[in-house]
């Protein structure tokens, strides 16, 4: 992105926060690649009523605002005149944006949309995905490796499809098969999505980079790679997908994996996985989104699940619920939000109940599905909870539920 | 006591084998290909074959926290087979670069024909061709003749017996396998093959230098626990804890290790779930 680009890009970012909020000032910091330090990359109005300037640099982490530790930000911190909300790609903070109050004292409630406009920031930053890669890479395979993996990348970049046949069976020999360890995401270029890396091995990032270095049609060649691969390099190819997948072309290897019984593939076909979610077909994917809950895959970790879930989607995972009731056992609490979207009768006493569960996942799920379901008849049991609840969390999706 | 089984056709087994396995010590077990008892018709039932073995079956036994190697090859008896031989030779250039695969095999005789011998000889060139060992498989009927024409073929072809496990040895074979400078299996069977008590005494005559047991569990009646049997027998018989240890677990791994596949370091790490999901938290929903 050149430095006009991203000029405008953090004007209008800081505008509408400022607009939004009613807030008096907002600055955009970046974490410096290599210490722990934010540095101050855009502002816009004032930051304090006096004019105090923003600082240029702050300590990276909790209570950025007033400096602090170093540990990274990952939620929003609301000190009711300043809001430092981070910027994330994948679970990685990349940065932060700063929030002036002025006059006005925010509320939690505030913050949420905030978090999601400042996700879209962080991809628009990032780098591509075989820069991305290298970068995750580097910090965990020898030189060496590093070497090979760069001579591979290097052949395929001059369409060497042989050389990406022979590596990708050597992957796991050569760079090591353990999990990579990023929280951080890949943003394809072209599409507005990213793919969290959270679950991926150090294969897959070599598998991947191998793809996304290719002179030719990727996608075709993952597809290929999938079905000529084991178990390893399979799960590298639909990783592959996630990130280059542009057509309904490779289905078939997601739908293959979403019928195998081997959990690691099933994972990497479906979660975190965009590509299964823009095509699989309507049918095809409530199926899979059933099996993730019944195989113990979270269903929040399914690109698409909101967007296309449905009256047919909420059946199906009820009826799954009432199965496992039945039986007297536990059911995922990340069903919640989803079946919100589409509630059956009774569904908001149901929820509920659920917001006195001792355990945090299922009152946060409850309330935030409570929140979308928006039945005023609920508010009583949410006054009532919100009275008690300890959880940061879970007390600000009683309070957006409330709102 | 570590144990590493260089040979049981797990495919065959069920869950319950791998769970006992495990609680008998085996932390690492290598499958090669072999004869299904029924045979194939097509190539295609090969490729799913090695499909399973390579990925699936892998899988399957890293769910009960043991490691899972395989050879591959065209296997002496379906070697005759003209529906499926030529084919199955075609398909193992690609297969014999995945992951965890750690020689070629089992090849050898099975009736002593010119086919076997021809493709053999072919699969020794392979294993030469992709820097990997060859573990050998001796007829159950003639197997003297069939330990001769196998070294015989090996020395013409020019493969390193160091490169080689000679397996399903018995009292007669042993002889003529040490003086080759080939590693000697021995699988201990519940009716045929070889027992425990007389493979304590083969070890008591000849040593443990190159020396590796296997339960060669498969579809019949034999029993994947063979080895951990007759560690007990050793035990009882006074064998040293250290030439136990060898035979069960140096020999074997330091054989397969050959391949330049088998990561030790890969090995001696249990297999845990949060190796396999990357943290519970990540791939499952939090529970309630």
């Amino acid at each position: 992105m050149t430095a006009a680009a991203t000029h405008t890009l953090f004007d209008g970012i800081l505008k509408k926060a400022i607009d939004t909020l009613g807030a008096a000032g907002a600055a955009v910091y970046l974490g410096d690649p290599d210490r722990p330090v934010l540095r101050l990359a855009a502002t816009l109005g004032q930051r304090a009523a006096d004019g105090a300037p923003w600082p240029v640099e702050m300590a990276w982490g909790k209570g950025s605002a007033g400096g602090g530790a170093a540990e990274p930000v990952t939620e929003v911190e609301n000190d009711r005149v300043m809001l430092t909300v981070p910027l994330l790609l994948g679970e990685d903070e990349v940065g932060a944006v700063i929030v002036s109050s002025g006059a006005r004292v925010f509320g939690g409630v505030d913050t949420d949309d905030l978090a999601l406009q400042f996700r879209a920031l962080a991809r628009a930053l990032a780098p591509d995905p075989l820069t991305a890669l290298r970068d995750e890479l580097a910090r965990r395979i020898p030189p060496p490796a590093r070497e090979w993996l760069e001579a591979g990348i290097a052949a395929a970049a001059r369409g060497e499809r042989d050389t990406i046949l022979t590596a990708f069976p050597a992957m796991g020999r050569r760079l090591g098969r353990e999990p990579l360890g990023s929280r951080s995401a890949l943003v394809p270029r072209d599409v507005d999505l990213d793919v969290p890396l959270r679950s991926w091995r150090i294969d897959d990032a070599g598998r991947v980079a191998l793809l996304c270095g290719f002179a030719g049609n990727a996608e075709t060649l993952a597809r290929e790679l999938y079905f000529t691969g084991d178990l390893r390099e399979r799960c590298g190819a639909l990783r592959g997908l996630a990130v280059l997948g542009r057509t309904p072309g490779a289905i078939d290897a997601v739908r293959d994996a979403v019928r195998s019984s081997a959990g690691e593939l099933f994972e990497a076909a479906l979660a975190d996985n965009p590509y299964a979610g823009r095509f699989l077909p309507d049918d095809e994917f409530r199926h899979a989104v059933l099996k993730a809950a019944f195989v113990g895959v979270s269903i929040a970790r399914v690109p698409g699940v909101e967007a296309r879930a449905d009256a047919e989607l909420s059946r199906m995972l009820l009826s799954y619920v009432t199965e496992r009731e039945v039986a007297g056992r536990s059911v995922p609490p990340d069903i919640w939000p989803v079946v919100a979207l589409h509630p059956t009768r009774g569904l908001a006493g149901k929820l509920c109940g659920y917001l006195e569960h001792p355990a945090t996942a299922h009152r946060a799920a409850a309330a935030q599905a409570l929140g979308r379901i928006g039945d005023r008849r609920a508010h009583a049991f949410l006054n009532d909870r919100l009275a008690r609840e300890d959880d940061p969390t879970v007390r600000r999706l009683l309070e957006r539920a409330l709102a | 006591m570590r144990i590493f089984e260089p040979h049981a056709h797990m495919f065959s087994r069920v869950t319950d084998d791998y769970e006992q396995m495990a609680l008998a010590g085996i932390v690492g077990v290598l499958e090669p290909a072999f004869w299904l008892g029924q045979p194939r018709t097509s190539v295609g039932s090969f490729v799913d074959y090695f499909d399973a073995i390579i990925g699936w079956e892998r899988f399957r036994a890293e769910q009960f926290g043991i490691r899972h190697y395989c050879t591959l090859s065209l296997n002496p008896k379906e070697a005759n087979d003209d529906r499926v031989n030529d084919g199955v030779l075609a398909l193992l250039p690609r297969y014999l670069e995945k992951d965890g695969v750690l020689g070629v095999g089992e090849i050898g005789f099975d009736d002593i024909t010119p086919r076997e011998e021809r493709y053999l000889a072919a699969q020794l060139e392979l294993a030469r061709a992709h820097d990997l060992p060859a573990l050998v498989h001796t007829p159950h009927r003639d197997k003297v003749r069939g330990v001769e024409r196998t070294l015989a073929i090996m020395r013409e072809v020019k493969f390193p017996p160091e490169r080689v496990l000679i397996d399903h040895n018995t009292e007669q074979t042993v002889p003529l396998v040490i003086d080759s400078g080939c590693t000697l299996g021995f699988s201990i069977y519940p009716d045929t093959k070889m027992d425990e008590p007389r493979m304590v005494e083969i070890l008591r005559q000849w040593g443990t230098d190159r020396m590796v047991i296997n339960s060669a569990a498969d579809w019949g009646k034999s029993d994947p626990l063979k080895i951990p049997k007759t560690v007990n027998l050793m035990r009882q018989k006074g064998m040293a804890e250290h030439e136990i240890e060898k035979v069960v677990w140096h020999n074997p791994v330091s054989f397969f290790a050959k391949s330049g596949r088998l990561d030790l370091r890969e090995l001696d790490t249990p297999v845990s779930p949060s190796q396999l999901f990357e943290g519970n938290s990540i791939l499952r929903g939090p529970r309630a």
